[in-house]
């Protein structure tokens, strides 16, 4: 079985933050794409689905504009857990779908994996977003030592010393 | 579609990202790397190619040895994408905050503890 830990453990970023709302609130908030349009995205843009299947595989294609650029992403969604996980891989694509390269950056991942997990505390919801560069590519080329690793403690604490490292 | 390599795809795998940890301070031989995992050394040979192919490590023979230096350099890029992502993710929040307050109705904590009051005793 997968589990929680394991992933936590491939996350290179991990962001939290209490919502003074109910789970069910912020469950619905990343599940509904007409909630979704109203917070999602950059300052200044707007939100747009083209396209909605809150599955498992499943894509979530939307556009985002402003006065002076387009812009359109996608997810796909991994694993989903109502009301406690919404599991998806984002990237920067064209209006069908098909994976870009992002638009303002040279070094962005092409895919980046959102580990998203909500719990609830005295009627507010802790979100929490695990996240990490995937490339699935790679990961079916190495998909054998998968579950071979021994040590899964200090895999993010490693990068967390390279980056205390490296902004030295 | 295409395979790059470079230093997302270097971390993507968290074995690599333990292979970084291991050597940013000092290089390390193959087989010492090898030890420290419970995976084939074969295994982490194609490992620490890939990570010379996305230029985090090079490779330097040393008599019969071949010993791993980082490139952490080029582990910046990776740094300043974490910077980015994680404010788009902080502005995220806040908007998100905003819609919440907006479609939530107004009400007063502090009814819980009367409620529960009322409540039945099962004992």
């Amino acid at each position: 079985m997968e589990t929680k830990s394991q992933k936590n453990n491939e996350a290179i970023l991990v962001i939290e933050k209490e919502f003074d709302a109910p789970v069910r609130s912020v469950f619905n908030a990343l599940s509904d794409p007409n909630a979704l349009s109203q917070w999602w995205g950059p300052d200044g843009y707007r939100m747009r689905v083209t396209k909605f299947d809150f599955n498992p595989k499943g894509m979530c294609l939307f556009k985002m504009e402003n006065q002076e650029h387009v812009m359109w992403a996608r997810f796909i969604y991994g694993r989903i857990k109502s009301p406690e996980l919404v599991e998806f891989v984002l990237s920067f694509s064209d209006e069908n779908g098909t994976i870009t390269r992002a638009p303002f950056f040279d070094n962005w991942p092409l895919e980046i994996m959102n580990v998203i997990t909500l719990k609830s505390q005295n009627g507010k919801t802790i979100l929490k977003n695990s996240c990490f560069p995937v490339n699935a590519t790679a990961e079916e080329i190495i998909s054998f030592n998968h579950n071979k690793s021994s040590l899964s403690g200090g895999m993010s604490s490693s990068m967390e010393k390279l980056n205390a490292l490296l902004t030295a | 579609m295409e395979t790059r390599r470079d230093a997302f795809h270097a971390i993507s795998d968290p074995t690599r990202r333990q292979i970084i940890g291991m050597i940013a301070h000092r290089n390390l031989n193959l087989n010492t790397i090898a030890e420290n995992f419970d995976m084939s050394r074969q295994a982490i040979s194609l490992h620490i190619k890939i990570l010379r192919e996305c230029g985090l490590i090079t490779i330097r023979q040393e008599g019969r040895e071949r010993f791993c230096e980082a490139k952490l350099q080029n582990l910046r890029e990776v740094s300043s994408w974490v910077d980015e992502y994680k404010q788009f993710w902080t502005r995220n929040f806040e908007s998100l905050e905003k819609y919440l307050k907006k479609i939530q109705p107004i009400k007063k904590d502090g009814n819980k503890k009367s409620k529960k009051q009322r409540g039945h005793s099962r004992h």
